[in-house]
């Protein structure tokens, strides 16, 4: 099948100097090889089109030679990746003790026991075409460690930009929150011109500890990013996901969260916006192995064009996971009578007492609420804006940066209508 | 102010209005009266700009302007206002940033600078004051989880700081208590002046008590049977809507 496709990664031979990274690098490239692409036939693909992706002749991205222009958090902690090169580090800022921000590609020489633990333990490439196709091609990312009882006030910025047409680049990222531990990270991932993103964020949250995290796709029309996150929580400890993509040909997100311990808790957000041919794709898996935890999953997307969105949220009760109680629903505006919004949830329950919700809506913009905003003198443009918004406003609540959640509306507002005045 | 020339207005087929005319000149309050499916909601959401509803023929003149050609938010801006007789919910559309977002597009069509935060609170709390509306009202979503009385006031506060110069209030008493019906009223009577006209729709006469009309219309069947002074009012209140209809026989006979 592989040879039918123009982007055919370059896999000869290893990348990589650290040892560890080499012995990864090349179990995952053996295991891409065997798995190949994944196609239609897969159920977990069936109604993703990875044309955009595979029927382009995507190369790595050459270290780029302009500057990139990209939005960087206020008062953060940065580090910057473009192309897969670290452009601005961490090392600048002041990190109170017990807290480092790394570049893996030295994390490897420096921090390898952290490596050797997590670092491809969390995302499984057995069966994630995409992750072991990063896990083998993957150059350079973050590790962020936050040693036992850290906490950081100020949020941390990951930046990974792409730019340049036709070039793929290969994020990676590893958070590990020690016991009692307290961070919050925004990962962006920022796509300028026709590429291809392929990230993995893995994450281990500590028994008592609390991360916070925020991923931000920004592609162009033509940017594509296929990207996973798998994270397992211990005891008493939160994990808050909040994820939102803004446009984008194809914008595929595959996220793991294994609750651990008892007591741990997952809170997982999603706004998806597409339109165009654009597709907007989450596939969620919640899996309850021990009893007591909660999770939640709300999951947004906005259509406008001949867009499509995806929602598949899994939650999986382990049977001695009793005590479960496990939420999810999933909301689809179409804001166009050609878009298509499916949403899947899948329930595995193999406990008793367990409480498991879920609920799902595919719905239009409200016609008596647009003639009453129209009706007090809002222009029809800015009255879908504002509905718009205002049903995506439940996960932009849920979003723990306020500048990352104004500079989310802004940029709604600036996709769906004419600029509003505050 | 407001002119409507033999106006007859359809929905799915059906004709509503059958021909209306009214004329309504600035300061002055009209009262629409008339039973139930007689077409008075039919006549404020045509004039608000409804697009579901087809004049079928007739004109409608708003300031010398002919309306019926422009949309509904370029009517708001005009300065036409309809209190809702159902306020809309908008879960997630904070009630004070809607407003401010239509009073600076109404000030923006009059050419006057869009008023900042600052001067904006000051306008809102003064104008709350008015209709007695609970402060913290303002900061929940459009009318989610107003009380019936609330979502009223909150009509009438939202034309209060909006200034129109033609109020229509659709069915404004129904579903208020006593009190509340005295606060809405006190909060229209408040913005009645020489330059704004109402025209206030309405089943019953108590609410004209409060809000004493210059004119009171009937209207039965998509037709004005009668029009008169206030106490036409008082009249219609002791005696009902039914002997409207053996006097309009009588006439028609004639």
């Amino acid at each position: 099948m592989r040879s039918t496709h123009l982007f055919q990664p370059d896999l000869a031979g290893s990348i990589h100097a650290s040892p560890i990274l080499a012995s990864l690098g090349s179990e995952a490239r053996e295991r891409f090889n065997e798995l190949g692409f994944p196609s239609r036939r897969d159920e977990d693909w069936r109604l993703t089109a990875l044309t955009p992706v595979t029927g382009h002749p995507f190369s790595r991205a050459p270290e780029a030679t302009t500057a990139t222009e990209h939005w960087t958090l206020p008062d953060a902690v940065t580090i910057t990746f473009v192309n897969d090169r670290l452009v601005g580090g961490a090392a600048e800022n002041d990190l109170p003790a017990g807290i480092t921000i790394t570049a893996l590609s030295s994390a490897a020489q420096s921090q390898t026991q952290l490596i050797e633990e997590h670092l491809g333990r969390l995302a499984s490439f057995d069966d994630q075409p995409f992750v072991a196709l990063n896990t083998a091609q993957s150059l350079e990312g973050a590790l962020i460690h936050l040693a036992p009882g850290a906490i950081l006030d100020r949020p941390i910025n990951i930046i990974y930009a792409t730019t340049g047409d036709d070039v793929v680049t290969y994020p990676r990222t590893l958070i590990v929150a020690e016991e009692n531990a307290k961070a919050t990270v925004v990962e962006t991932f920022v796509g300028d011109g026709r590429s291809l993103i392929c990230p993995v964020t893995e994450i281990a949250v500590g028994p008592s500890a609390t991360l916070q995290h925020t991923r931000l796709i920004e592609l162009s029309a033509e940017g594509s990013c296929i990207g996973s996150v798998s994270a397992t929580v211990e005891r008493n400890a939160a994990y808050r996901l909040s994820s939102a993509g803004l446009g984008g040909s194809l914008a595929r997100t595959d996220i793991r969260v294994g609750l651990n311990g008892k007591g741990a808790d997952a809170t997982l957000d999603g706004l998806t916006l597409v339109g165009g041919k654009g597709q907007g794709i989450t596939h969620v898996v919640v899996e309850h192995r021990v009893p007591n935890c909660t999770s939640t999953q709300r999951y947004r997307s906005v259509l406008d064009d001949r867009s499509k969105a995806v929602f598949t949220g899994c939650i999986i009760v382990a049977e001695d996971a009793q005590k479960t109680d496990a939420r999810q629903s999933s909301r689809s505006l179409l804001r166009s009578s050609d878009a298509v919004a499916h949403n899947n949830p899948q329930l595995e329950i193999y406990a008793d007492d367990v409480r498991c919700t879920h609920g799902s809506t595919v719905g239009q913009l409200d016609e008596e609420a647009l003639f009453y905003l129209r009706a007090r003198g809002i222009d029809r443009l800015t009255a879908e804006g504002l509905l718009t918004l205002a049903f995506a406003a439940e996960v932009l609540e849920g979003i723990p940066v306020e500048a990352v959640k104004s500079r989310l509306e802004d940029q709604l507002m600036a996709q769906l209508g004419p600029e509003i005045t505050r | 102010m407001l002119e409507l020339n033999n106006l007859h207005v359809a929905i799915g087929g059906n004709e509503i209005l059958k021909g209306i005319d009214l004329k309504i000149n600035a300061g002055e309050v009209h009262a629409i009266m008339g039973p139930n499916g007689s077409g008075k909601s039919t006549l404020a959401s045509v004039l608000a700009g409804r697009e579901e509803y087809e004049v079928t023929s007739g004109e409608v003149l708003f300031q010398g302007k002919n309306l019926l050609e422009l949309d509904a938010e370029t009517r708001a801006r005009e300065g036409l206002f309809l209190a809702f007789q159902y306020p809309v919910e908008i879960p997630g559309v904070g009630n004070t940033y809607f407003l401010r977002t239509a009073l600076n597009a109404v000030r923006e069509h009059r050419g006057q600078a869009p008023l900042d935060a600052m001067d904006f609170l000051q306008l809102v709390k003064e104008k709350a004051d008015v209709v007695k509306l609970d402060p913290s009202l303002l900061k929940r979503a459009v009318n989610e989880g107003f009380s019936g009385g609330e979502k009223k006031r909150n009509e009438i506060f939202h034309m209060a700081v909006l200034e129109p110069k033609l109020a229509i209030l659709d069915e404004t008493d129904s579903g208020l208590d006593i009190d509340a019906l005295r606060i809405v009223s006190e909060g229209v009577n408040s913005l009645r002046d020489s330059e704004r006209s109402f025209i206030v729709i309405t089943h019953y006469q108590r609410l004209l008590d409060h809000i004493i009309p210059d004119f009171v219309h009937v209207l039965k069947d998509g037709r004005i049977v009668e029009s008169g002074g206030r106490e036409l009012a008082l009249e219609l209140e002791a005696r009902g809507y039914d002997w409207l209809d053996s006097k309009a026989a009588v006439e028609t006979a004639r």
